[in-house]
């Protein structure tokens, strides 16, 4: 079949295919033999032919303008020679969709400028005479906020302009660097952008093209530059369409409805919708519209983007008015003139530095990651006009909008668990800073710091559960001691040092009652509630969750009429549920079904408590109302909300609040599997361009999957050929598990959060494709795939607990593989059985396996660290390395599944945590996900209600 | 201004609507093409969405119909990258042709605009004789379009639209291969 192929085998071709193609998939086999009739080269072709229709070329296995499109980016954009006697060109800046920026060194004026080039194809689409016109027209703005144009041309048939080169970032770099900026950023890079965008408008020029690339940044005030390029640009698009008719060009996301819809009469209104988009975007760090490109630009014409709160819970309202009214669909319903809105701005950025500045506390953090605190944020709040909600639902706003926080610790290391005194005078925590986790206690305004435990005690903390307070005098401090093969008890230390006692000698945690006659505290297993006199005796167990259900960090109500606690399977299907302090039914107060913790009252309506956001970032502080059941994020920025404790409410006083807060360090980290054991000295943190980077999975062609952000919600991110690209992000959710490839490598599946859901997606090698799979299946960690590629193995909650299934990949429902409390499905390589987790026990859970129709298969007893990965398999098939240990000391080992033996691979440093791992596909060594706290306690003080 | 401008691969009239359209939709890839710098990419569906909404009310247009909209921007795509692999290949290599394949791994397709030149020589051959099949291929592959786009733009069912690009695609693979 070889030659050149004339029209008519082309045509037999053709039909030979549709011959083959209409026979019965298990007929072919047959045909193909009748055809060929006894000749063995043409059954063989005709054989392969077959083979052949059911390939997909690699060429099309995607849209032609997806893989050719950098065609258009080619890079000929050269510096013009004919510049080299006026500009000594020093470096390329960067390149855009238009032109390539350079850094050059101004001879005559001996200055630093930018020269910008446009591309040739931009170039002869523009035409120089249009372009020199438009950007001559630009060079007659002179205002502090516009960047001025000192030079512009065409040389050898390049178009190019001058600009002071600022050494600042862009607009578009903060916002990749920073994500959401903080408010009193964006009310002066507002303000500075309206008011070069009046001073132009009063001149007759719109931009045209107002987005963050085009505003740069020097110092804390911004510069709107490339005036006149988006005008000629319309121009010559319009004439390049020989209609007539209005076009224009700009950035789709920015643009303005009419300006999108090409209307002629664009004028500077569409500059002020620009300007809506570019502040939701610095507020919200994303657009009011998802946009991918071009093909949503329509969603401007009718989709009302959601409020700014949704995303940013502290912007003013007035400012969230301000932005939402320049995201009008009409133009008369918008602000009418830039002018105007400078002077709102204006008034806006008043209010909120006279708050800001009522706020500054001294804070004693030296550390280089003195990171803003995020309920300053929150602050911003009080000068802003209260949103038209009404007050009532709105208090907490005023409330946090005047918080104080102070930072009360310094310490190395993590500080957790803090709790506060009933009479907001004394604060104990646990920090690890004299090596193991010791609790310290200290009066607010002291810095002095006592260490009361000294070492004595193995794991005080365990991150799951309170585990240290006052009693309802302050006199003392209880403690949770973890003892080795005993249940958990309780013991009393004096607040001031001194010898602990044991209190309770079966339980986790007590907290004693407002009144301080009564004391609460919860056991170990299945958690039951007891509530008992004060010092413990005639004892009455008030609550039992159902069987696999924990109930943990008890608080009461200010009136002692309830008890709150956190509810669920921690660590992170967790809610803030209360019953009646006498016993009764328990009631679900919140519905975050995340990590949710240490719930305290402020009142007998304020709930405060720790929770981690719908798309998994956080643990963040959150508040209620316990009347309207409204749950409100108060921390902002970047920090971690890990414990928060509330002091009683005292006449006249503001309430204090202790809460730990964390910037955690979340970054992969890799150790050889040798013959010894590797210490902690060649373990070596992976070089990747993102700050978290967690998750590893290794891929086909020496690739490796892991999970990392830029910032907001984690995504999916491939390693390959020393380039890491982001391969696929959620629009509303957050990649929570860790990614599975299939056996082909044509496929990823893994798990996305979004509305308090987990639901397992896949995508292609190239992160297209998107499909769900198992839609009705809430899933929880990281899939697997059997070798043949046929099924996926996941655990998804059902009922109080998960269970494994195993998912068709072909479609069709999901197949139940084991009926009691499972988790985390490992296929073996040969496909005959699959690991999982069993019932946990603490921090630890054994391995069991279960073969692929549900039967029990038989394993060497092995019990594991349960959080994160806790198992992978070697390359071999018939061992593991496993992950054992607890909180903040695990250790990798070897594990042989047939004889149980265990050796161990890795001595790690203890005191940070190590989660999801994986093995290299040749053995060698071990990709690790570790978490590094850096925690402190802070001080809040809320003013009295 | 890329060169070559209207070339209709397929042998059929436009009339003066579908001119109309064409240009509109060269001109909105043109833009696109400019707008490029934010990351946006070429889409067919997208300079549809745009191109109708311009055309959909003009009088005497008659865009009833989005499928037609799709067929013609499918070919549009395909010139506008046709011609744009034509200057690069001019420019690079002097003209010079390597050979190609459609299993070339996607990197060095992607470095190598020669293959749509070769694709786009083959497509018009197959043009002559099974010209229902270029047309599904410059859909699909082209236009970007799913199959029940590709089987609405032309006017058949989907389930001929697969059977046609199955054999599309094993033709194109041994005309290259040739």
């Amino acid at each position: 079949m070889a030659g050149h192929r004339s029209s008519e085998s082309w045509v037999q071709l053709a039909s030979l295919i549709d011959v083959l193609l209409d026979a019965a998939p298990e007929r072919r086999g047959a045909l193909i033999l009748e055809l060929s009739a006894g000749d063995p080269a043409r059954q063989a072709d005709l054989e392969r032919l077959l083979v052949e229709c059911d390939v997909e070329p690699v060429l099309f296995s995607r849209s032609a303008a997806e893989q050719f499109v950098g065609m258009f980016d080619d890079d000929v954009a050269r510096f013009p020679d004919a510049l080299a006697e006026r500009y000594r060109l020093t470096e390329t800046l960067g390149r855009g969709g238009m032109a390539t920026v350079y850094l050059a060194r101004d001879l005559k004026h001996a200055r630093e400028v930018a020269v910008k080039v446009l591309h040739p194809l931009v170039a002869s689409v523009l035409g120089a005479d249009r372009f020199l016109r438009e950007i001559g027209m630009a060079a007659q703005l002179h205002h502090p906020h516009i960047v001025p144009l000192f030079d512009s041309g065409n040389e050898d048939g390049s178009l190019y302009y001058v600009m002071p080169y600022e050494a600042g970032l862009s607009l578009r770099q903060r916002l990749a660097r920073d994500g959401q900026l903080p408010v009193e950023d964006v009310i002066v890079i507002l303000r500075d952008v309206c008011d070069a965008l009046a001073y132009a408008h009063e001149r007759g020029i719109v931009h045209r093209d107002v987005k963050p690339d085009n505003v740069l940044l020097s110092g804390r005030h911004a510069m709107l530059a490339d005036f006149g390029v988006a005008r000629a640009a319309t121009e010559a698009a319009a004439s390049a369409s020989g209609t007539g008719a209005g076009v224009t060009v700009g950035t789709p996301a920015y643009m303005a409805p009419e300006q999108v819809a090409a209307d002629p009469h664009v004028d500077h209104r569409a500059d002020i919708y620009s300007v809506g988009v570019l502040a939701y975007e610095l507020l919200a760090g994303r657009l009011p519209f998802e946009d991918d490109g071009w093909r949503d630009a329509p969603s401007h014409f009718v989709a009302e983007p959601p409020s700014l709160t949704t995303h940013r819970p502290d912007v003013p309202a007035s400012l969230e008015a301000l932005v939402m009214k320049c995201l009008q669909k009409r133009a008369v319903d918008r602000w009418q003139s830039a002018d105007e809105m400078v002077r709102q701005l204006e008034t806006l950025a008043g209010a909120v530095s006279r708050s800001r500045a009522a706020l500054h506390t001294p804070t004693r953090r030296t550390r280089q990651a003195a990171a803003t605190i995020g309920i300053v944020a929150a602050a911003l709040i009080a000068a802003a006009v209260v949103r038209q909600r009404g007050a009532r639902g709105d208090a907490w706003r005023s409330r946090w909008a005047n918080a104080r926080i102070e930072r009360l610790t310094d310490f190395p290391g993590s500080e957790v668990d803090a709790a506060i005194s009933a009479d907001g005078r004394s604060v104990v925590f646990l920090a690890d800073r004299d090596s193991v986790f010791d609790a310290f206690v200290t009066r607010v305004g002291s810095e002095q710091f006592l260490n009361l435990t000294g070492g004595r005690y193995p794991q005080l903390f365990n991150e799951d559960v309170r585990n240290v307070g006052f009693t309802a005098d302050a006199a003392h401090v209880w403690f949770r001691v973890a003892e080795i093969a005993a249940p958990a008890s309780v013991s009393l230390v004096p607040a001031t040092g001194g010898d602990a006692r044991p209190f309770l000698n079966a339980a986790v945690m007590a907290v004693w009652s407002p009144d301080g006659k009564k004391v609460a505290y919860h056991e170990t297993a299945g958690d039951p509630v007891y509530v008992a006199d004060r010092d413990g005796s005639n004892a009455r167990r008030i609550y039992v969750a159902e069987p696999g259900v924990h109930c943990h960090d008890l608080a009461w109500s200010p009136d002692g009429r309830f008890l709150y606690f956190a509810k669920g399977l921690p660590p992170d299907a967790m809610d803030v549920w209360r019953i009646p302090s006498n016993g009764g039914a328990a009631e679900r107060i919140t519905r975050h079904d995340s990590r949710v913790a240490y719930p305290a009252l402020l009142d007998d309506r304020t709930l405060v408590y720790t929770a981690t956001a719908d798309d998994g970032t956080g643990p963040w502080l959150y508040t209620m109302d316990l009347n309207d059941r409204v749950a409100h994020r108060v921390s902002t920025g970047v920090e971690h909300y890990v414990s928060v404790s509330a002091s009683a409410q005292r006449a006249g006083q503001p309430w204090r609040l202790v809460a730990t807060v964390s910037n955690p360090e979340v970054r992969l980290w890799s150790v050889p599997i040798a013959t010894g054991v590797a210490g902690e000295a060649i373990a070596s943190q992976v070089a990747l361009p993102t700050a978290r980077s967690a998750a590893p999975r290794f891929g086909h062609d020496a690739s490796l999957f892991y999970l990392a952000s830029l910032g907001g919600a984690d995504g999916l991110w491939r390693l390959s050929g020393g380039h890491a690209r982001e391969l696929w992000k959620s629009s509303q959710g957050a990649v929570v598990g860790a990614a599975a490839e299939s056996p082909d490598g044509r496929r990823v599946c893994f798990p996305v959060r979004r509305n308090a859901r987990s639901t397992l997606y896949c995508v292609a090698a190239d992160g297209t494709g998107a499909r769900v799979m198992a839609e009705g299946l809430d899933v929880r960690g990281a899939a697997s795939w059997s070798p043949d590629g046929r099924w996926l193995a996941v655990a998804a909650r059902e009922g109080p607990g998960t269970r494994v299934f195993k998912v068709p990949v072909g479609g069709g429902a999901p197949v139940r593989l084991v009926d009691s409390v499972s988790s985390n499905p490992v296929w073996s390589r040969d496909g005959a059985f699959i690991l999982y987790s069993g019932t946990p026990r603490a921090r630890s859970v054994s391995v069991r396996a279960v073969t692929p129709d549900g039967r029990p298969h038989p394993l060497p007893p092995l019990a594991v660290d349960r959080l994160g990965d806790s198992y992978r398999f070697l390359p071999d098939g018939k061992s593991l390395v496993v992950k054992l240990g607890g909180f903040r000391r695990q250790d990798f080992w070897s594990f042989d599944l047939a004889t149980g033996r265990r050796r161990p691979l890795t001595a790690l440093k203890p005191g940070e945590s190590v989660q999801r791992f994986d093995v290299s596909p040749d053995g060698k060594r071990i990709l690790f996900e570790r978490m590094r706290e850096n925690s402190d306690v802070v001080l809040i003080e809320l003013p009295p209600g | 201004m890329l060169k070559h401008d209207i070339a209709p691969a397929m042998a059929e009239p436009l009339d003066h609507a579908v001119s109309l359209a064409y240009r509109e939709l060269r001109a909105i890839a043109h833009r696109r093409l400019l707008a490029r710098g934010t990351g946006g990419t070429l889409s067919t569906t997208a300079l549809v969405h745009e191109a109708y909404l311009k055309l959909a009310d003009r009088p005497g247009a008659r865009w009833h119909d989005r499928a037609h909209f799709l067929a013609l921007a499918s070919t549009v795509m395909r010139h506008l990258l046709v011609d744009r692999a034509r200057e690069l290949h001019a420019l690079k290599r002097g003209g010079e042709r390597r050979r190609v394949t459609l299993d070339d791994d996607v990197m060095s397709a992607e470095s190598e605009p020669g293959v749509l030149l070769q694709l786009d020589e083959a497509l018009n051959r197959l043009a002559t004789f099974e010209p229902r099949l270029a047309h599904v291929v410059e859909c699909r592959f082209f236009g970007g379009l799913t199959e029940q786009e590709t089987a609405e733009a032309l006017g058949c069912t989907v389930r001929t639209v697969q059977r046609d690009w199955v054999k599309a695609r094993v033709l194109l693979r041994r005309a290259l291969e040739s």
